[in-house]
């Protein structure tokens, strides 16, 4: 009996699968897993976890990338969307739009795409909503032109209805640092 | 009911003081029973076919893990129980499963604390370790085909594994040393790179991948040089899987996984 409820346990809990594509190999199709992957190699199609998502430094990603969160020190081409928190380290160079709730960008990170911030932006992502239109939250975007290399920086908040009170308990802080 | 499946090599006069002192044991124990020999003529698949008619529950290998594979082939997806006892080399399945070498192991099949495990399945052969592909250019296709994993170049290996045993030590990635869950309903495909030996240390060329997977077809341009817990076979494409719960077996404390 009690060897029964062992093996059940062992079952019931399992194991948190690890994905690694090392430098070498490269991975074409649409990737999708549940548990945390490090990709340092070549990754071109689509790529989505419920879990971690490390890019190495010498790891090129042709995909649009969909993770809870993320640490990016190489080249992604495509759009990210992160649930959680991405971090760009020096090194990274990103060619697509992020999505995300949380961001940290490194001095030294290279982002051409349109970045939307907030702790709501997954979420209209993952409804299917683009739209900028959000009752009682805040929503950040920044343009970053690599040609030019202009910043622009908006911030677009639409309250609608709810106090001002319930403004600044929604009130995300961001700390970004974007330097060209 | 036991049945004892002792392969062909046991014959061979060095083992015959272990096998003395096993079969001392056994009886000591209580569990002793009925004993098939394997050789060039008889396989592992008829015996335990017979034995099965006659109402026999538990099967267990006598040898290495070459004799391991030969039951597992014949019994995977039956409502059989595997034991083992360990002699000769290697043994690397047992000893993921905690079973000591020899008289020892005796112990650990009069306590009878059994585990359901999954099989891997290449081309309808189960295999309960590992399979290993030595060298060569191979296309992995995974996630229903989803997606394709191409390979460097010949200078790496590939092991599609169950329970990882200790003859992967050595390969760089943490990751690739913890042992694999049998009771996961998953299978690794690791992509390690050779081993190059300088100044007397064997170091890897490169570091190695690891992706998990309940199925996957292997395909390349040549024929596929393949190991599957130590039977020796050539396809022209692989098709795996793993197949939940599809074997009781007999285990030790010592055990890898589900501790």
């Amino acid at each position: 009996m009690f060897q029964k409820q062992e093996a059940m346990t062992n079952r019931e809990i399992g194991r948190e699968p690890e994905t690694i594509i090392s430098a070498s190999v490269k991975l074409e199709g649409d990737f999708v897993s549940q548990g945390n992957v490090l990709i340092e190699g070549e990754v071109v199609g689509s790529l989505k976890t419920e879990k971690d998502l490390r890019v190495g430094e010498r790891a090129r990603i042709s995909a649009d990338v969909t993770a809870a969160s993320a640490i990016v020190a190489g080249e992604v081409r495509g759009n990210i969307d992160i649930s959680d928190r991405l971090e760009l380290e020096p090194t990274a160079k990103v060619f697509g739009d992020i999505r995300t709730a949380d961001l940290v960008i490194a001095s030294g990170a290279v982002v051409c795409g349109k970045i939307t911030m907030g702790s709501e932006a997954t979420s209209t992502a993952k409804a299917g909503k683009v739209g900028r239109k959000a009752a009682g939250k805040n929503e950040f975007s920044v343009d970053l032109d690599e040609d030019s290399s202009s910043v622009e920086a908006s911030a677009d908040r639409l309250i609608e209805g709810d106090s001002v009170d319930q403004e600044e308990t929604n009130k995300k802080t961001v700390n970004a640092f974007f330097t060209k | 009911m036991y049945f004892y499946i002792y392969d062909s090599f046991l014959t061979l006069k060095k083992y015959a003081r272990t096998l003395a002192e096993v079969e001392t044991r056994l009886t000591d124990l209580g569990i002793s029973g009925k004993i098939g020999r394997l050789s060039p003529f008889t396989s592992a698949k008829g015996l335990i076919r017979d034995e099965m008619r006659r109402g026999t529950q538990t099967v267990v290998a006598v040898g290495n893990d070459e004799t391991v594979s030969k039951i597992v082939e014949s019994i995977g997806g039956e409502m059989i129980t595997l034991g083992m006892i360990p002699v000769g080399a290697p043994t690397c399945i047992a000893e993921s499963l905690g079973i000591p070498y020899g008289e020892a192991a005796c112990d650990v099949l009069s306590k009878r604390v059994t585990q359901r495990i999954d099989l891997g399945r290449v081309n309808g052969r189960f295999f309960l370790s590992s399979l290993r592909i030595p060298g060569g250019r191979v296309t992995i296709v995974g996630g229903d085909g989803k997606y394709r994993i191409t390979t460097p170049a010949d200078d790496c290996e590939i092991v599609v594994s169950n329970l990882r045993s200790g003859e992967m030590l050595g390969v760089d990635h943490e990751t690739a040393n913890v042992p694999g869950n049998p009771m996961d309903g998953l299978l690794d495909a690791l992509i390690m790179p050779r081993m190059t030996s300088l100044l007397g240390r064997r170091r890897p060329l490169g570091s190695s991948s690891v992706i998990t997977l309940k199925r996957l077809d292997i395909s390349s341009d040549e024929p596929i040089d393949a190991i599957a817990d130590g039977y020796h076979f050539v396809q022209e494409h692989l098709e795996i899987d793993v197949v939940p719960d599809c074997l009781k077996v007999i285990t030790g404390r010592e055990r890898v996984f589900a501790r």
